[in-house]
């Protein structure tokens, strides 16, 4: 009885709080009175708005329009590989903040970071003012549309044409269109060169691709795989049922890689691994490789980031796979 | 009570009759231990003779004989075969062998210790201590080798001995060390060793992949050297654990009843955390932190046979040795050509065989 009793009151408080609150503000102040309207002295300046694109809408990945009336003019990047492509488009000095992940080109490691997609800092994010957000991930995106900042969440592409579209794409929201057209132009003929340098060759070595010292690689379907695909190779990883599969050690020393692509090297990640210590690990000394000395640390990033580099990643890929056709 | 004393003692005690009366030992049951012993070797065998790549059995035994001395097998088999057989599989079947009973027995001697059915070998800051010592070698400009050796083991070791040091050294109160204040400071150092490990991967080295697969834990990538580099202490201790299982008895009862029947509590105490820690760092420091064996696989025995941890110990050994040499088979065979971690694989078969017997014997658990 006595607590139903404090209950009652309790709620009785918290109403009469909640009214005063309410209500109280408007009540007491005065409504203001229209003496003399103000004087114009002088027209507003309009400062001169952002060149005005064609209003441009782009569907992202849950099946949204976002429009574009004007190119946006503060950034933030929550893509490694996008901040890459904004830099890459001379979108840099537009870029206000980045993900912790996001450390190309040099430059971008003086913008502030706001955490990264999975733990992102939304009052750092705010407080950079941004008028557009890039994402790949989904998670956050909710959250940032809730502070009114424009989100653009578009999945990384899948394939190099879908990196070539993506970089379309961003050239024609934020108004560097002809940048973008270039830069897809040099990316297809560079690497149309080496795919048809390849064209005679029927079947490339075998190799094995590390992403980490426990085994996993990269398989079919997935972004790097299908790389290697394309350069004609043939994957230890064949057969497995994921894209990016653990291997048992014993089946990488059955397919006998003819190279070794370490993208977990020492070399570019802190927490990488050292040549000597792949040629030392059980049971590798009789893969071919390892034998004749063909395990190359290699910068994952450069076919990891579905970015710009791509290019790049596919002519140092064709160099370490093909020294004889590219010398 | 009673009933831990009917199963080990064989006698119980009438009401009001004092407890500590009762000291006839039951006979000491060899042959499940023996045929134990089997099921170790054959499942060892079978664990060498599957896997991703297959072998013929003859032709696994053959490259194994080959090894031995006074034995003379010309090879007629693929260079690659006796790579996978002789330095990838059998190395890593001895390994998870070596590492399951030394978890195993680890687990049984702190739940028999700090009388404590929750209790695994990981409890005191073993593992957050390997965690720790090893994340800070990744992140860091140390070389992860030397001369071809990997310093992760020796670093992760020592992590986990410092770790375990500390709480005991912080649970001290003057000669004594109470087994609740223990747990406690381990728990809190291994909460502290965590949240420090957590920061470095995310804020020193973006890159955490590697830290993080370390310390699920798996026994991928061990060769020989681990073996040799985990016997020396494994064998001690196992040696040290075993020739206490009459006093874990007695130390159930109660430590000052343990104390008056004779027994220099403190000094066991100190000779088995010691034992148990060093084991369990030994297995950390090459596997990573592989749960459910170090808990379960004492329970098991426990659940099957009784109590009594003169039999409990070696049993618990054959026991984890089975149950991680077996998954591990599984667990490099299952989506061959890749692999299941097997913490998975432990933890999927192991507690529905564990909820069973729960099932089966109800309230026989400690």
């Amino acid at each position: 009885m006595d607590k139903k009793r404090l209950l009652i009151l309790v709620l009785a408080l918290v109403a009469t709080l909640g009214v005063a609150c309410d209500g109280g503000e408007p009540a007491s102040a005065p409504l203001p009175t229209v003496t003399s309207l103000p004087t114009v002295t002088s027209l507003p300046t309009v400062t001169p708005l952002p060149k005005f694109t064609s209003v441009s809408v782009v569907t992202d990945s849950r099946g949204r329009d976002v429009v574009f009336t004007v190119a946006p003019q503060r950034i933030v990047s929550i893509s490694p590989a996008h901040t890459e492509v904004f830099y890459a488009l001379g979108l840099g000095d537009r870029v206000v903040g980045r993900d912790g992940y996001s450390d190309f080109p040099s430059e971008a490691r003086g913008k502030p970071v706001v955490g990264d997609a999975f733990t992102l800092n939304l009052e750092a994010l705010v407080a950079l003012k941004p008028d557009l957000v890039y994402t790949t991930f989904e998670g956050p995106v909710a959250d940032i549309e809730r502070l009114g900042i424009k989100v653009l969440y578009l999945f990384p592409a899948a394939d190099v044409q879908g990196v070539l579209d993506n970089i379309t794409l961003i050239g024609r929201v934020a108004d560097r269109e002809a940048q973008a057209q270039a830069l897809v132009e040099d990316m297809e003929s560079r690497i149309k060169a080496v795919t048809d340098r390849l064209a005679g060759i029927e079947q490339g070595p075998r190799i094995y691709y590390e992403i980490d010292p426990g085994l996993w690689t990269v398989g079919p379907g997935s972004f790097v795989g299908d790389i290697l695909q394309m350069l004609k190779v043939q994957n230890v990883a064949e057969g497995a049922s994921s894209p990016y599969p653990q291997l048992s050690a014993e089946v990488i020393v059955q397919r006998d890689p003819e190279i070794v692509i370490l993208g977990d090297s020492r070399e570019y990640l802190t927490t990488g691994v050292a040549v000597e210590d792949v040629k030392a690990r059980p049971g590798w000394g009789s893969i071919t490789a390892v034998r004749q000395d063909r395990v190359y640390p290699f910068d994952d990033s450069l076919v990891s980031r579905p970015g710009p580099r791509i290019a790049d990643g596919i002519e140092q890929l064709a160099r370490l796979l093909y020294p004889g056709v590219f010398p | 009570m009673k009933l831990f004393l009917q199963r080990t003692v064989g006698v119980v005690p009438r009401e009001g009759e004092a407890e500590t009366s009762a000291v006839h030992l039951s006979r000491f049951a060899w042959r499940p231990l023996v045929l134990g012993l089997l099921v170790v070797l054959g499942v060892s065998l079978l664990a060498t003779a599957k896997g991703a790549v297959n072998v013929p059995p003859m032709t696994v035994a053959k490259i194994v004989a080959s090894r031995l001395p006074l034995v003379d097998i010309s090879p007629a088999w693929p260079s690659s075969w006796e790579a996978i057989v002789w330095d990838i599989r059998l190395p890593r079947v001895v390994v998870a062998g070596l590492v399951g009973m030394s978890l195993a027995m680890a687990g049984g001697t702190f739940q028999g210790l700090f009388r404590n059915p929750l209790a695994d070998p990981y409890l005191i800051g073993v593992a957050s201590g390997a965690g720790l010592a090893a994340t800070v070698v990744m992140v860091s400009p140390i070389p992860l080798s030397l001369y071809g050796i990997s310093l992760l083991p020796p670093m992760a070791f020592l992590g986990a001995l410092m770790a375990v040091s500390l709480a005991y050294g912080l649970a001290r109160v003057g000669g004594a060390v109470p087994t609740t204040t223990l747990i406690l400071a381990g728990v809190a150092i291994s909460f502290l060793a965590s949240a420090v490990t957590t920061f470095l991967m995310l804020h020193v080295s973006p890159d955490v992949r590697p830290v993080l697969t370390w310390l699920l834990g798996g026994l991928s990538g061990s060769g020989w050297q681990r073996v040799a580099w985990i016997l020396p202490y494994i064998i001690p201790c196992l040696l040290v654990i075993m020739a206490h299982g009459r006093v874990l008895n007695v130390l159930q009862l109660d430590e000052e009843q343990a104390q008056q029947l004779g027994i220099n509590v403190e000094r066991t105490k100190v000779m088995l955390i010691a034992a148990a820690s060093l084991a369990t760092a030994a297995a950390v420091s090459v596997s990573g932190m592989i749960g459910f064996v170090g808990l379960m696989a004492p329970h098991v025995v426990r659940l099957i046979w009784g109590p009594d941890y003169r039999f409990l110990l070696p049993m618990a050994c054959v026991v984890g040795a089975t149950l991680l040499m077996g998954s591990d088979l599984l667990a490099r065979t299952v989506i061959s050509p890749e692999e299941v971690p097997v913490g998975v694989i432990t933890a999927f078969f192991g507690a529905p065989f564990f909820l069973y017997l729960l099932r089966q014997k109800k309230g026989m658990v400690f």
